[in-house]
């Protein structure tokens, strides 16, 4: 009896350690595959500004004038956050814009393929050849999506 | 007594909750801040150290997108469009995808899809007349595609022209329209 008790209180603090390690190693993944994605997204874009700037004004939403300012800084918004997301800096406020952001990109893309606009996503890549925007698009951001919302979860929600 | 005290308590434990919760909140869009503006001199910052800056404010119009260098315009209205293609002195090209250009196009035009350029292009590019002129189409005026490919072609050294209606105003002035199929409609 005294044995079975013991063994059994082991059982529970194990599983514990587990179930919050296993919390850890998710969340620390999760972290860093979307900083690793942001800073991917954003390398081409910085280098190639005026490339980058034919594709925002190509999604025909934006004034003229805001378009080249979006093009130069968006890209190294992508960077500082995939920086953050992944040394673990201002995460609150990086998981916050990193949701706002993930969830703008899905409807602009949903809206331009909704009304039939053929354009190129511009999100990896500022080469004119890239493949146009598609539902495939709009999947892989809701994977991002996702990953991103379970950091909001993870800081603000399980923890508060 | 003891009732006044842990009313007390509970008040102050309240307001050290809500003191917390502001002060988390104020650091949250301290943190925000900080992105933004960071990525704002980021951004910046670095455009004025390249060699050749991007304008912080461009005009985006589709004359001023479709003006060359020395000035000139490559936007070609549907009238001037019509006129060049009764006196098949132009050759059309569509930029739009594969399957759209089956669907419908202007009747002659050829394929050159903008998406697949560097693959098509040297399939489509002995069709092209060097000396002639190459009007581009894509959907309509917002489309974009035909002044990606005109300036493509241009730079290739073809004489190129975009019509800017697109596909919608050649079809709504009913002028000639085919599908791959072979089905000639004269609408």
């Amino acid at each position: 009896m005294h044995n079975f008790r013991e063994n059994n209180m082991g059982n529970n603090i194990n599983t514990q350690i587990t179930a919050k390690s296993m919390q850890a190693i998710f969340y620390h993944a999760a972290r860093w595959i979307l900083g690793m994605v942001f800073i991917y997204a954003s390398y081409d874009k910085i280098i190639h500004p005026g490339a980058f700037a034919v594709m925002v004004h190509n999604y025909q939403l934006l004034p003229g004038e805001l378009v080249n300012l979006t093009a130069l800084v968006l890209p190294w918004l992508e960077l500082i956050m995939g920086i953050c997301l992944i040394t673990g800096w201002l995460i609150p406020g990086t998981v916050i814009v990193s949701n706002i952001l993930l969830f703008i990109f899905i409807i602009v893309i949903f809206y331009n393929i909704h009304r039939g606009l053929d354009i190129s996503c511009g999100c990896f890549s500022t080469s004119p050849g890239e493949t146009p925007v598609s539902m495939f698009t709009i999947a892989r951001d809701g994977g991002f999506l996702l990953l991103s919302f379970y950091l909001y979860w993870f800081n603000f929600v399980s923890h508060a | 007594m003891v009732d006044v005290d842990s009313k007390a308590a509970q008040i102050y434990l309240l307001k050290m909750k809500n003191f917390n919760k502001a002060k988390n909140k104020s650091a949250i869009c301290l943190q925000i801040f900080i992105l933004f503006s960071v990525a704002l001199m980021a951004g910046i910052g670095t455009n004025t150290l390249r060699s050749a800056p991007l304008p912080l404010v461009q005009d985006w119009s589709s004359d001023a997108q479709l003006t060359t260098e020395d000035g000139h315009t490559m936007a070609l209205g549907l009238d001037q469009a019509i006129v060049f293609y009764e006196n098949n002195s132009a050759l059309f090209i569509d930029a739009r995808d594969v399957l759209k250009f089956h669907e419908g196009h202007i009747k002659g035009a050829l394929s050159l899809p903008w998406h697949e350029v560097q693959e098509q292009f040297m399939v489509v590019a002995p069709q092209i007349d060097p000396g002639g002129l190459v009007v581009t189409y894509c959907d309509g005026k917002t489309c974009t595609l035909s002044h990606d490919l005109a300036f493509f072609l241009k730079e290739m050294g073809f004489n190129v022209k975009v019509m800017s209606g697109g596909w919608e105003a050649w079809l709504n002035a009913k002028m000639p329209v085919e599908s791959t199929k072979g089905n000639d409609e004269n609408a």
